[in-house]
């Protein structure tokens, strides 16, 4: 019976074609924007880790950043849920961002929702800031202002404007927004230059930004306000605390379909990358917030909650 | 540590064997990416990340500073000998460029654009260096208001800079503000003109749309026509004597390439604007600025004319890093990949890096300058040699071009439509040639509508729907100003022509 159990195993492993390896080619890392910029440098920071940890899988491939920028990061998006879902082509996503279409129910050329999600990879909290030399020095002083504040953005759609959308309608207080500036640090400094009498940053820009001590910072949304930002309130202390649960992630999803050992291969590369203590320093370094998740699983669920949370607020996006 | 034993500390990191030799890797290819149409700094930079990740942040910033140097200088050697600009910034040197390289005197103008280039890149550091102590001042001043104003003063410029065709220059700015107008909308974040296409999504791309209207199109002329790009001339002649008589002229026109410079510092320092804006206002200045009788000889092959834009657009190196390093406001496409070096390698643009990185910082300056004196050097050696390009004929040269220019077109994005896009815009410049519309304005108009739109939109936001605020702030009243002197001199211009007319037809 032993005899004939053995000679069945052998049978079946000779008739199972052997699984190959995973990487065995070159991984195509898709950034949904051109070179520079928060998304193409944390990106190519990553890349030389995960290829340190094939490398110590025994797999010596590249890892190979392919800038696709266009049509808000959809054109990427669109790109990488057509490819093969066979874990050479990844990209990274900015959570709300790429997730618009589905809060809005229009049609972006891909279905956020089902992307295969490998690793959240960053998390970045938002802070109001206005000028040190301007009046506004707290949300009180924004509250009770006679009129609607003037907000520098980037644009319609754009993950911080979706963020502002939602603190003043939240909060009650008429906003017009004024687009165009092509990044933060613009819309920063056209803060500080008094085009307009406010706007929210992530919270590493921030504190990169306001070295010199130019801005107040007035609220910080987070359960936990740093503790560097003295003068600032977060949700729970105006009394709304699901503001403090809008935030920036940075998610990396493959095509739908993806099989769990591909994911979970992934996954242990971004993971090695992300805590790897030399970007880690790197992190730190720059203001960048850099984070795993602990499994595809817990990343799936980060996505839902994020997006299920913005969903409530769609009517003010559309 | 006092400035000077800062500036020596660079220095010596600077002559280091390795350091020197990604200096001169940058150098090389800056040159090679600068001259083939279509390629540029911002491709050579975005190409040069992943290899400058395992450098040392000094290394990383010498090679990005040795390529970003000398993309401008190479870039006019196209302009020169094919009527086509490397880059935007490039394009102001057709003018007076290429009427010379038709002259067989291609040498001369290289001579001439590379030490203006060289010589503008060193006063614009030397400028930059000034300006760090009011860097903060010079950005928070320029807001939507003065880039508005700014973007119509580059259109009227670059019409004027066309002499007598100011009105067919503007249609064919008019042409080039309807292209830009295609794609996305930052403010309604609807798809404009685009019929459907995805390709349209994000607009016609700057490059293919520049390779079709200039290099495409002239090739297609020089191939209906035949013959050689040179009408006159003798190729005996184009050596490197004739080269180094042009090197020799920036300084006989010393005021000129100070005049370039200073502008090239000063606008190149405003995000976006910079570079191309800076050239042609540098140039409708030196013909302004020349004697009345030497004027009509710009646009024919005047080496003024060749020097202003060059020395301008090297400077401009020097300012557009002002708002790079001090607010992390990247200045152009270039700057922005330079910008995410800086942070790969754990610096953080903005009003501190001045005390925080200072070495760095001084690394990047001295960089700059020895390689642009390099890329000078280099393009000056070289010179006589590509110059005889203008002696082939057009049917070895025009497939040879065609094809750069095409793999050009389709190797920024892999994207076969970029080439479509290139044909297409080849045709419609080359109708433009033959009707005698001069295609110059094309390339402004395409950078600045946006901007101009954008900034005209936010005008109208900061000042509640009015645009008194135009009036309000004393940079846009100085702008303002500069645009009246412009139509002015034109008006000048245009009834005092029409007099001497009459006065000879009489």
């Amino acid at each position: 019976m032993r005899f004939l159990t053995a000679l069945l195993a052998l049978g079946v492993a000779f008739a199972t074609p052997a699984q190959a390896a995973f990487p065995e080619k070159n991984i195509d890392f898709v950034i949904p924007y051109g070179p520079g910029g928060g998304f193409d440098t944390l990106t190519r920071k990553m890349i030389p880790y995960m290829e340190e940890y094939f490398a110590k899988q025994g797999s010596k491939i590249s890892v190979v950043p392919v800038n696709m920028p266009g049509a808000s990061g959809n054109k990427a998006a669109a790109y990488t849920s057509r490819s093969k879902p066979d874990g050479y082509t990844i990209q990274i996503f900015n959570i709300p961002g790429h997730g618009l279409g589905y809060i809005t129910d229009n049609n972006a050329g891909y279905d956020i929702t089902e992307m295969t999600w490998i690793n959240q990879v960053g998390v970045d909290t938002y802070v109001v800031i206005t000028s040190g030399a301007g009046e506004l020095k707290s949300i009180d002083n924004i509250m009770n202002l006679g009129r609607d504040i003037k907000v520098p953005e980037q644009g319609p759609g754009s993950t911080s404007n979706m963020a502002n959308k939602i603190v003043w309608t939240t909060l009650g207080k008429g906003a017009e927004y004024i687009f165009g500036y092509k990044s933060s640090q613009e819309y920063a400094t056209a803060v500080l230059r008094g085009d307009g009498d406010l706007t929210m940053v992530v919270v590493g820009s921030a504190k990169r930004y306001n070295k010199a001590g130019d801005y107040n910072i007035v609220a910080h949304f987070d359960a936990k306000v740093d503790p560097e930002f003295t003068n600032a309130v977060n949700g729970a202390a105006l009394g709304k605390p699901e503001l403090d649960e809008v935030n920036l992630l940075r998610m990396v999803a493959g095509p739908p379909g993806m099989s769990p050992e591909v994911t979970n291969t992934l996954h242990a590369a971004l993971k090695y990358a992300v805590e790897h203590p030399e970007l880690q320093k790197w992190a730190a370094d720059t203001q960048n917030g850099v984070v795993s998740s602990e499994s595809p699983e817990a990343a799936q669920k980060r996505l839902m909650r994020a997006l299920t949370l913005y969903k409530q607020f769609a009517d003010i996006f559309k | 540590m006092d400035t000077l034993a800062i500036i020596a500390t660079a220095w010596s990191d600077l002559l280091q064997p390795w350091s020197m030799f990604y200096l001169i890797l940058g150098v090389v290819i800056g040159l090679v990416f600068g001259v083939l149409p279509g390629l540029g700094g911002t491709t050579a930079l975005a190409l040069l990340i992943p290899f400058s990740i395992g450098m040392t942040a000094s290394d990383a910033i010498i090679l990005m500073a040795g390529v970003m140097a000398s993309t401008p200088t190479s870039g006019a050697v196209t302009a020169i000998l094919l009527n086509t600009p490397g880059t935007a910034p490039n394009a102001a040197t057709t003018l007076d460029g290429y009427p010379l390289a038709k002259q067989g005197k291609a040498g001369l103008a290289i001579g001439a654009a590379s030490m203006a280039s060289g010589v503008g890149g060193i006063l614009g550091i030397i400028f930059l260096i000034a300006m760090i102590p009011i860097t903060r001042e010079i950005v928070l001043m320029f807001g939507p208001p003065e880039f508005f104003l700014l973007t119509i003063l580059g259109l009227i410029s670059v019409s004027l800079s066309t002499g007598a065709k100011f009105l067919k220059s503007l249609v064919v700015g008019a042409f080039g503000v309807i292209v830009s107008c295609v794609g996305y909308h930052f403010v309604t974040g609807e798809i404009r003109f685009s019929g459907g296409l995805d390709y349209l999504w994000d607009g016609f791309k700057l490059v293919p749309a520049m390779i079709g209207f200039f290099a495409v199109s002239e090739m297609i002329n020089l191939w209906a026509k035949g013959g050689s790009i040179s009408e006159g001339g003798d190729m005996a002649k184009v050596n490197l004597k004739q080269v180094l008589q042009g090197c020799w002229l920036p300084f006989k026109h010393w005021s000129v390439t100070l005049r370039g410079s200073a502008i090239g510092t000063g606008v190149g320092a405003l995000p976006g604007v910079g570079g191309t804006v800076a050239a042609f206002m540098a140039y409708t200045l030196a013909v302004a600025s020349a004697k009345p009788a030497d004027r009509e000889s710009f646009g024919q092959g005047n080496i003024i004319g060749v020097i202003a834009p060059e020395a301008s657009n090297n400077a401009k190196e020097g300012g557009a890093l002002v708002p790079t390093l001090a607010f992390g406001i990247p200045g152009s496409a270039e700057m922005a990949v330079f910008l995410s070096v800086l942070v790969l390698h754990g610096m953080v643009p903005g009003p501190t890096i001045m005390t925080e990185s200072i070495d760095i910082i001084w690394i990047l300056i001295l960089a700059t300058v020895v390689s642009g004196i390099l890329a000078s050097a280099i393009t000056i050696l070289t010179a006589s040699s590509m110059a005889k390009l203008t002696f082939v004929d057009s049917k070895t040269l025009v497939p040879v071009v065609l094809a750069f220019a095409l793999i050009g077109s389709y190797s920024l994005n892999n994207e076969f439509l970029d080439v479509v896009a290139a044909l297409g815009f080849g045709v419609i410049g080359f109708i433009f040639m033959r009707l005698g519309f001069p295609r110059i304005s094309f390339p402004l108009a395409l950078v600045l509508a946006p901007i101009m739109e954008t900034s005209y939109y936010q005008t109208m936001k900061i000042g509640d729907g009015s645009l008194g605020i135009l009036f309000d702030r004393t940079p846009s009243i100085v702008i303002f100003a500069c645009i009246i002197g412009c139509l002015l001199y034109f008006l000048k211009g245009f009834v005092f022509d029409r007099n001497v007319a009459s006065s000879a037809n009489a």
